[in-house]
């Protein structure tokens, strides 16, 4: 459980349109559970990106960029595990 | 400028990150091709039928060459290149311009245009390549 539950991201890249632009400062929130459709940050090969949870299978998260043509997912990289949910995204500041 | 953007925030990654790497110019001129042969034919065929589809499919056409043209400005082409090549921004702009124009036109002559400045960015490109 992270001590502090808030976190700030700024998107880089086109994988999430419509919902997140490039530069776009989003407010994340640490303390939850992962669901299908979320979208939250994760942390791949050590780096944060920002994907939605297309479907979860117990420990497993897949995702998804909403705008697969420009998206490196878990159709590349496969299925993360649930610790590497690291926040989803309450909202766009 | 959104205030927002000057707060301190971690970047997370929305990328493709498997660029293919691979451009080429004759994307864009084989849709050239199409557009001008399109002009060709369009202009030899009365039957409006006929017509109708040459100009919806050389509009797809012309919106490919576009699209082709742009990958290529915005994803092959470095700074470096416009270095050696200071007129490289004007030709990408007057030929998608043209790819434009190739829409809106069924002269023949606007698409032989779009495809002579397609050659000419070839060639800048094949030089590029050396």
């Amino acid at each position: 459980m992270k001590l502090w539950p808030l976190g700030l991201y700024r998107v880089a890249g086109e994988s999430m349109l419509p919902a997140f632009r490039p530069g776009d400062t989003l407010l994340g929130w640490r303390w939850f559970r992962p669901r299908a459709g979320q979208a939250v940050v994760a942390r791949q090969a050590g780096r944060p990106i920002i994907k939605r949870i297309a479907r979860l299978e117990g420990e497993r998260v897949f995702l998804a960029g909403d705008n697969p043509p420009h998206s490196t997912d878990s159709r590349h990289f496969g299925a993360v595990s649930r610790a590497q949910i690291e926040a989803k995204i309450i909202r766009k500041i | 400028m959104k205030l927002t953007r000057l707060l301190p925030a971690t970047t997370v990654y929305a990328h493709c990150d498997l660029p293919c790497g691979v451009y080429d110019p004759a994307q864009a001129r084989i849709e050239a091709e199409s557009v001008l042969k399109i002009m060709q034919k369009y202009a030899a065929n009365e039957d409006v039928v006929f017509r109708t589809r040459a100009i919806i499919i050389k509009e797809e056409r012309a919106e490919l060459a576009k699209r082709h043209l742009w990958v290529l400005w915005t994803d092959y082409f470095k700074p470096e290149h416009l270095e050696q090549h200071p007129d490289l921004h004007d030709l990408f702009w007057r030929a998608t311009k043209a790819a434009g124009q190739a829409k809106h036109s069924v002269d023949p002559a606007d698409g032989q245009k779009l495809l002579d400045l397609i050659a000419e960015i070839d060639a800048i490109f094949q030089t590029t390549k050396k």
